[in-house]
């Protein structure tokens, strides 16, 4: 017995492998829960419920999808050029922090000049933490993974120090001033971003991440630079020989990418949490690298493929809580669903031959 | 005299800290030069420095913990294995599942270790070793240190050793450069991967072993940190050479180590905190360089599943 390769894979074919794969992998996450004497059967009954069958828990899986759609537009972009960048949630952070740093400053400003203005500047800081990984695999061949995730850890500590010092809140309770919160005060009202009556989804942020899947689509497909991009993706030497410019492809992906997370930063600061606390980051661009792969890197299919995955956030939340499980479950369950994945992409391009 | 006893401590602190990443980065340096990219080496080291500390403390003996750090290093390692030689998926897919399952594992199943201390006879605690510990400087450097750090230097000397002078280590290098012919020679090139790859598990579940039963005194959950990537770093500024490796470990360490004293004079622990990562990229620079200047580039065969030419 062996494995030869198939000659063609259909759409219909790839999308039930993954569903599958991604089924085989909870099924196997269960372990877990047996190992915490829970029974799989209710703890999974309580995600989907509180994920997908609740007005609150619909809107709230929409939340989760804003930041990890922008994340994983912009990754699906890069990835199909061959450049892994691992560092989203460094990128995330950077287009958050610029946020800060404007709507605390400008904060006067009416919020029609302001939230645009906020929004730009994030996605710039989010490009300009992602350049540099690119420049340097262009010109002197570094690791992109490292460089990427270094970055992240970097900017981490940078923002640890800022809100532990010099962007920590001081609150006034009659003539003294206390410090030492570990977070920072709220951001200005008008730099806040309107949410949908009744739940949490910032809607500004929620139509420029339904948008950037269908740009980011046309750009790869339609445009001479996404051509580029895929033909890097492919076989960079042969498309370096035929004169496409890797630094610049590669950088302007990043630009894409960075810029996206950057953007998802600023809905996550402004719209969610309006102050950072040591735990401002929740993983986004982590978790982003995993659905862009599970949407086939394809910038279309992951409208589905983030709001799915933003339920199983809610409803993992939900069950961490109620059960009491460590915040390392997610981690487990992302890398049980990659390899499941991979599996399951081996049994789509290879079938068995007797002989 | 105060000032040598200050370098005498920044030299002992660094190496140790040097250590792990050592460890991992010889393990990874096999793994790669047989063509195989595995970046799975924080969650190996996270799986493995669990389960050293829960075998350590059942048992009372550091050295089973050792042995069963290893043997979970090199189980996750054959889940890479499997996909990355036998299912030919994308080893850098397959390197990230495995960091994400590693830490997941270490965290979920850690929780009822969190703060729990390991006794001093389970833990590996530095000796001296008379009477060349009583040298000035190096000696308490050099001969004051545990059983792990003088096995690590032994590593790296007769993993280098293999790797450049036995007929074993040209196959290993061989399978990264041009799989195609070892597999002409009669050689499974999925065998000599595998095995490589095995190694790597392995040197990096001691890796994390060394972190939860010799370096720190108790379970802290996400103890492995980064040094994982670090490690990762290291393979490449080493240009993928085990003594090399022991040189950029041990210098990461020494800058590591000398950047935290300042802490005493006032600056900010947190800034301090991302000196190893601005340190990693400029060693990832420096090495990647280096490796264009002296047309030593990564195998050539690197992250790339071999599939036999159809005929």
């Amino acid at each position: 017995m062996r494995f030869a390769r198939r000659p063609e894979i259909s759409r219909r074919v790839l999308v039930t492998a993954r569903i599958l794969s991604v089924l085989a992998a909870l099924l196997a996450s269960s372990l877990v829960f047996i190992v915490y004497g829970l029974d799989p059967a209710r703890v999974y009954a309580s995600i989907f419920y509180n994920a997908f069958a609740t007005r609150i828990g619909i809107a709230e899986s929409v939340v989760r999808m804003i930041p990890l759609l922008l994340v994983s537009t912009g990754l699906s972009l890069v990835f199909r050029a061959g450049f892994w960048n691992i560092g989203a949630e460094g990128q995330l952070l950077a287009g958050a922090m610029a946020a800060y740093s404007v709507a605390v400053s400008l904060g006067y400003l009416p919020p029609a000049l302001l939230i645009p203005a906020l929004f730009a500047v994030g996605f710039a800081a989010g490009a300009a933490w992602g350049i540099p990984p690119a420049v340097l695999k262009a010109r002197l061949n570094v690791n992109e993974v490292i460089s990427t995730l270094m970055l992240y850890y970097i900017l981490y500590w940078i923002f640890q120090h800022l809100i532990h010092g010099p962007w920590e809140a001081r609150e006034k309770v009659g003539q003294l001033t206390y410090g030492g919160f570990a977070h920072t005060a709220i951001v200005p009202e008008n730099s806040q971003l309107p949410l949908i009556g009744g739940t949490r989804i910032h809607w500004p942020t929620l139509l420029i991440s339904l948008a950037a899947p269908f740009l980011t689509y046309l750009l790869l497909t339609r445009t001479p630079l996404g051509f580029e991009m895929r033909a890097i993706g492919g076989n960079p030497d042969a498309s370096r020989a035929a004169g496409v410019s890797y630094l610049r492809t590669i950088t302007l992906a990043m630009v894409v990418s960075g810029g996206l997370a950057g953007v998802a930063g600023v809905g996550e600061l402004c719209g969610v949490q309006r102050r950072f606390t040591p735990e401002f980051l929740s993983g986004y661009g982590f978790s982003g690298i995993i659905t862009a792969w599970l949407g086939g890197n394809n910038p279309l299919s992951l409208i589905v493929t983030n709001f799915l995955y933003g339920g199983l956030l809610v409803g993992g939340e939900y069950i961490m809580i109620t059960y009491r499980l460590p915040i390392g479950v997610v981690d487990l369950f992302n890398g049980t669903i990659l390899f499941f994945v991979l599996a399951g992409e081996f049994l789509t391009k290879y079938r068995v031959v007797r002989g | 005299m105060n000032g040598l006893r200050l370098v005498e401590d920044v030299l002992w602190v660094g190496l140790r800290s040097a250590t792990p990443l050592l460890l991992a980065a010889l393990g990874e340096i096999y793994a790669e030069r047989s063509g195989v990219l595995n970046l799975g080496v924080e969650g190996m080291m996270a799986a493995g420095a669990l389960s050293s500390f829960a075998a350590a403390l059942m048992t009372g003996n550091p050295w089973v913990g050792v042995v069963v750090g290893i043997l979970v290093g090199a189980s996750l390692a054959l889940l890479h294995g499997l996909i990355s030689v036998s299912l030919k998926g994308n080893q850098v897919v397959s390197g990230l599942a495995l960091t994400m399952f590693g830490l997941g594992l270490s965290s979920v199943l850690g929780r009822m270790y969190v703060g729990n201390q390991l006794p001093a006879e389970a833990r590996f605690l530095p000796k001296p070793v008379e009477p060349l510990s009583s040298i000035p400087v190096l000696g308490r450097v050099l001969f004051d240190q545990d059983p792990l750090f003088y096995l690590s230097l032994a590593l790296a000397m007769v993993m280098w050793f293999v790797l450049r002078r036995t007929s074993w280590g040209i196959v290993i290098r061989a399978t990264g450069e041009n799989p195609a012919a070892v597999d002409a020679m009669g050689i499974s090139v999925a065998k000599v991967r595998y095995l490589s790859t095995l190694v790597g598990g392995a040197l990096a579940g001691m890796a994390g072993a060394y972190l939860s039963v010799a370096y720190s005194p108790a379970w802290i959950e996400n103890m492995t940190a980064g040094r994982g990537w670090i490690a990762l770093a290291l393979v490449i500024f080493s240009l993928w050479d085990p003594l090399r490796a022991l040189l950029g470990s041990y210098l990461f360490g020494v800058v590591e180590a000398s950047g935290y004293t300042l802490q005493a004079y006032g600056y900010s622990q947190w800034l301090l905190n991302s000196l190893p990562y601005l340190l990693t990229v400029i060693i990832l620079t420096l090495g990647a360089t280096e490796s264009v200047r002296r047309r030593m580039g990564a195998p050539a065969a690197l992250g790339r599943p071999y599939e036999r030419e159809e005929r």
